[in-house]
């Protein structure tokens, strides 16, 4: 049986997720792997975001935000821009391949560049094969930290907050 | 137009920018700088006497650089506010390099007008004395010249003579001609008696100067010198083949007619008895007082025979023959030692004197004489012998009579410290023959008559010790002039300080502290290019500089007539034709003088103005694309290519040829054609459609067709015809017999004086020419030039074209990304009138809805601090695209107006103390995970 990764998308409201909507309503045909997710702009998405995504069992994790230039909320995708290279560096050298985590740029009329994009990664990570990088428990660890601070420092400062 | 400008509830700042804006929607805080237009809006009339009197001639940019306007101008007859503005672009090199601030722009321009008197007025506001500077200045001012970047400087110093000449030629009609020489300065005109008394030591002109402008602010003055004559050192100092007595002594007896008293033969040994009346025959007591009593006091040097009584001074030689007393140097061999000016004036007079032969000798090498070079070459046509380069050891005496000056060549590298610093070259020993020498290597002040008790301090080797604001250390005393620098330089140096000095005295007297210069222009600087564009557009002649005549050689022999000429009006005119203009605006001050509602204004300054406003409509317009970036159409380059708005500005009555279209070479065109989409749809250029262009194309050619009774081609690859009533038109002119030809331009070229449009079919690309004799470009849209800008002071986004990016195409057209700020007209696209003033609507509208609802909408998705975990690191700051985080008291702090809920801040922030409403880290993997958790299908 063929393995058929799971492809987590954050996609962003104005360019790639209307993108998506565009392949979508011309009938272009991408795989079913891809799962997205809508934030606002990719901006939105920190490194820790993407780590957590390969933590919970996603094989690969596409960013999608508007061209360089063009970004609807003027220098968000600049932010993003310079995070993902940071962070595929730092897979390398935690043992994740960087391939699993692609960063690209799609406006809200290209729905055939989308499509494309999305399958050549859905492709890219099946050979690559299953993610071993499983700790679905750290989030909850993390969950539970913050809760720890939060309410130690709500204690602290007598509820201000 | 006219009710925007009435309307009570609109004011309107014209002629200003927006230099910052900061705030936010509903609470904004625009700063607005004010351009200076140098005339009071509100006083002036729009009557246009001051262009009328401009002297100034630019290219119109309102008419496209096709017709020419006044420094002082109206954009055009219909313009709200109808007032004029005087352009200035700076200050222009000749006047910041004269030490007098003198005009000389102004007074060349009015030159080139034939306004010879109105020329000597703008002259003598500054300079009283033009005929002495129009002769022996160093003219740093030519040597300044913007022009003298390009070819030769303007010959400036030959202009201000021809004035001054031709000023007292006409000595007796002056009088009767408006004086215009007081009006507009700081002066006041006839002022009221300030009942205070000045003594001004020396009527040289630094003293003279200072006279003339304390008696202009209404003080009395009465100006001392120890010699029988006024004038100083321009007056003996200068010999008479170089400045003509009468000229001087005409332009003395002007500052004595206006009030001056001068007391001559009178030497003055009690300076503070000037003030405190301890000598009352110098008619005091006086409130104040200034020492210009110049450097008189000439050097030699104490080699072994320089007492022997034929070693005479130079000073002591040029004073005698400028006052006419008889020297008789028939026979006689003269050397006269020294390198500059006043060498060169002694030898020169020597010759005249019958001397049998003149040499001079200096310590500075041939090329690094201080004397000027020009003067040099002069000298030895006239038979002045130059032995440059060697020092002078001993005067050699033989039975009581001097021989020759013993002299050795030498090697020299300058004054050090004051101190020359030279090697002999050893061998080089010889003896120059002579039976007198003259001295001319420097001179110094005379400070003999000052007080004994060191009250008026001096320092060597400076002249007298004075503050900032010329006074001595002796309260009430000032200095200028020679004698306050310790050394010689030029008249017009001592001028500039006789006008600084009795600017002091004035506010002295007044009881005011310190010397307050006026705020200035900047220095205006023209590169190459903009040299050459106004030879283009016919504001300034490319021809070379005119030298100035001198009389030939065998006229001067045994005489003092005057040696250089003056220009002739004919070289005058040339001359004044060649000047730049680089300042525009010359200050001459005739509009002043014209202006009877006294509105103008050159004091005035840029001004601020502070505004809070709620809402803020751009629309700031459009530029025309330039039709020479398409180098294939030859626009530019080819004669008869012109663009649509020249064509519109030609075709118009109140144009520049009053409705007249015409070829280059004055006929009427018989055939036209109009091309589309020049700089639109072009891959090369811009690829978007201008809009507009099809239309206005299709107007200029019912116009072309009624008006000039032209045949018509319109050459088009689509015909965008589709408001309302469009089509009708176009419809229209296809009736009216225009021809349509479909299709894309490939070039123009030129045949026998017409021109050869040579385009491709647009369905079969079968290629096609037109010949015509005149081609019309449409030329497109484009964002202003400072788009840019504009967008990142208000803080607004452009698309991709780099027109102004609106929040929405379809359902928020007048609306940017920024809350507040809307959009109008072609600053957001191209686009026609109708469609402008739709938007418009729309953008009152929405600002009105706005400002009038008293509050304000947000947008729930916003980020927001869990001020426990902030550390005030500030990352969430930096990463916000709007500015809308800032830290305050130790955490941050979002603004609800500005934040877009982009997140940005959110995924910066390392402790995940920021979050973005409804998009919080614990949402998105909520709806991650469950995204995973399907398998795959």
């Amino acid at each position: 049986m063929m393995f058929e990764p799971k492809i987590i998308a954050y996609l962003c409201t104005w360019c790639s997720y209307t993108g998506a909507d565009s392949a979508g309503i011309a009938r272009l045909k991408y795989p079913s792997n891809l799962r997205a997710v809508r934030v606002p702009c990719s901006g939105r998405v920190s490194p820790e975001l993407i780590m957590r995504t390969f933590d919970q069992g996603a094989d690969g994790v596409l960013v999608l935000g508007c061209h360089i230039g063009e970004c609807h909320y003027d220098t968000g995708n600049h932010r993003t821009a310079k995070r993902v290279p940071v962070l595929q560096a730092l897979m390398t050298f935690a043992g994740l391949e960087p391939e699993r985590l692609r960063l690209d740029w799609v406006s809200a009329s290209e729905g055939e560049r989308f499509a494309r994009i999305v399958n050549e990664f859905t492709e890219g990570v099946r050979l690559l094969g299953p993610c071993a990088w499983r700790q679905r428990r750290v989030w909850e660890q993390h969950l539970d930290l913050q809760d720890a601070l939060d309410g130690a420092a709500l204690g602290e400062a007598g509820g201000a907050a | 137009m006219v009710s925007v400008g009435r309307h009570e509830n609109i004011k309107l700042l014209s002629y200003s920018e927006v230099e910052s804006v900061s705030g936010y929607v509903g609470n904004f805080d625009v700063r607005v700088r004010r351009k200076a237009r140098y005339i009071d809006e509100s006083l002036c009339t729009g009557c246009g006497k001051c262009a009328e009197v401009c002297p100034i001639e630019v290219a119109n940019p309102f008419d496209l650089n096709l017709s020419m306007r006044k420094a002082s101008y109206r954009p055009s007859a219909q313009s709200v506010p109808n007032a004029f503005t005087i352009q200035k672009k700076g200050i222009a090199p000749c006047r910041d390099a004269c030490p007098t601030d003198q005009r000389a722009q102004g007074y060349i321009a009015l030159v080139h007008q034939k306004r010879y008197a109105d020329a000597y007025w703008a002259i003598r506001r500054e300079h009283p004395f033009p005929s002495v500077c129009g002769r022996v200045c160093s003219h740093r001012c030519e040597d300044a010249c913007s022009r003298g970047k390009y070819d030769q400087p303007v010959n400036i110093m030959g202009l201000k003579r021809f004035v001054s000449d031709w000023a007292f030629a006409n000595r007796e009609t002056l009088p009767n001609l408006r004086d215009k020489s007081i009006v507009g300065t700081p002066f006041a005109h006839h002022p009221a008696p300030t009942g205070k008394k000045i003594a001004v030591i020396g009527a040289g002109p630094a003293g003279l100067t200072t006279a003339l402008d304390l008696v202009r602010l209404g003080h009395t003055v009465t100006v001392f010198d120890s010699l029988p004559v006024a004038g100083g050192m321009m007056r003996v100092g200068i010999p008479p083949h170089r400045m003509p007595t009468e000229l001087l002594d005409w332009e003395i007896q002007q500052i004595i007619d206006e009030g001056v008293e001068l007391r001559l033969s009178t030497w003055i040994d009690d300076v503070p008895g000037l003030l405190d009346n301890s000598s009352a025959r110098f008619g005091g007591p006086y409130h104040a007082a200034l020492i210009a009593t110049g450097a008189h006091r000439a050097r030699k040097l104490s080699i072994r025979n320089s007492n022997h009584p034929d070693n005479w001074y130079s000073l002591d030689l040029l004073r005698q023959v400028s006052l006419g007393k008889p020297v008789d140097l028939r026979g006689k061999r003269v050397v006269v030692l020294g390198g500059g000016n006043v060498a060169l004036d002694t030898a020169r007079c020597v010759l005249r004197l019958g001397a049998s032969q003149v040499s001079m000798a200096c310590l500075e090498p041939r090329g690094e004489m201080p004397g000027f070079e020009w003067e040099v070459g002069v000298a030895e046509e006239e038979g002045v012998r130059m032995y440059a380069g060697r020092t002078f050891k001993e005067i050699v005496v033989k039975d009581e009579a001097i021989t020759g000056v013993r002299c050795t060549e030498i090697v020299f590298r300058g004054f050090k410290h004051g101190r020359p610093d030279f090697d002999e070259i050893p061998g080089t020993e010889h003896i120059l023959p002579a039976d007198l020498v003259v001295w001319a290597i420097g001179q110094g002040p005379d400070f003999s008559f000052l007080p004994t008790d060191g009250s008026i301090n001096t320092r060597y080797p400076v002249g007298i010790q004075t503050d900032n604001a010329m006074m001595t250390t002796l309260p009430g005393v000032f200095c200028a002039g020679d004698v306050h620098r310790g050394m010689t330089f030029f008249v017009v140096d001592a001028i500039g300080e006789g006008h600084k000095a009795a600017r002091s005295i004035d506010r002295y007297l007044r009881g005011e502290k310190g010397l307050k210069e006026p705020q200035k222009l900047p220095v205006v600087e023209l590169s190459r290019q903009e040299i050459e564009s106004k030879f283009a557009s016919g504001e300034a002649s490319p021809r070379p500089r005119v030298p100035i005549s001198s009389i030939p050689l065998e006229a001067r022999a045994g005489n003092f007539r005057e040696v250089d000429m003056t220009l002739t009006e004919e070289e005058a005119l040339a001359e004044a034709e060649r000047c730049l203009r680089c300042g525009i605006c010359s200050e001459c001050l005739e509009c002043v003088a014209a202006c009877e509602r006294g509105a103008i204004k050159h004091e005035m300054q840029d001004e601020y103005v502070d505004l809070k406003v709620g809402a803020i409509v751009l629309a700031t317009g459009f530029k025309d694309f330039d039709p020479s970036r398409v180098p294939a159409l030859g626009y530019g380059r080819l004669d008869n290519v012109i663009s649509s708005m020249e064509f519109e500005r030609l075709i118009n009555s109140s144009g520049p040829t009053s409705g007249k279209v015409l070829l280059k070479n004055g006929q009427a065109p018989r055939s036209v054609a109009i091309l589309h989409c020049v700089g639109s749809r072009d891959e090369a250029t811009h690829d978007y459609c201008s809009r507009a262009c099809c239309m206005y194309s299709l107007k200029i050619a019912q116009l072309a067709h009624e008006y000039m009774h032209a045949e018509v081609y319109e050459i088009y690859r689509d015909m965008r015809s589709f408001g309302k009533g469009y089509e009708e038109f176009y419809n229209r002119t296809d009736k009216m017999g225009v021809h349509f030809y479909h299709g894309k331009v490939r070039g123009i070229e030129q045949v026998d004086g017409q021109l050869q449009v040579h385009w491709d079919e647009a369905y079969h690309g079968q290629p096609d020419q037109v010949l015509v004799d005149m081609v019309i470009l449409s030329t497109g849209f484009e964002p202003q030039v400072d788009a840019a800008q504009v967008a990142s002071t208000f803080g607004i986004s452009r698309s991709r074209d780099g027109f102004f990016l609106e929040r929405h195409p379809k359902l928020a057209p007048v609306e940017t990304s920024t809350e507040g700020i809307y959009l109008a007209g072609t600053c957001q696209s191209p686009k026609d009138i109708p469609d402008s003033v739709a938007q418009a609507g729309g953008a009152a509208a929405v600002a009105l809805s706005l400002i009038d609802q008293g509050v304000i909408a947000l947008d729930p998705s916003i980020a927001e601090v869990n001020t426990a975990r902030c550390a005030a690191c500030g990352q969430c700051a930096q990463a916000c695209p709007y500015g809308a985080i800032d830290l305050d008291s130790g955490v941050a702090r979002v603004n609800g107006y500005l934040c877009k809920g982009c997140g940005t801040c959110a995924a910066a922030c390392p402790n995940k103390a920021m979050t973005l409403i409804h998009y919080d880290d614990r949402q998105i993997v909520a709806e991650m995970i469950g995204a995973l958790a399907a398998e795959v299908a």
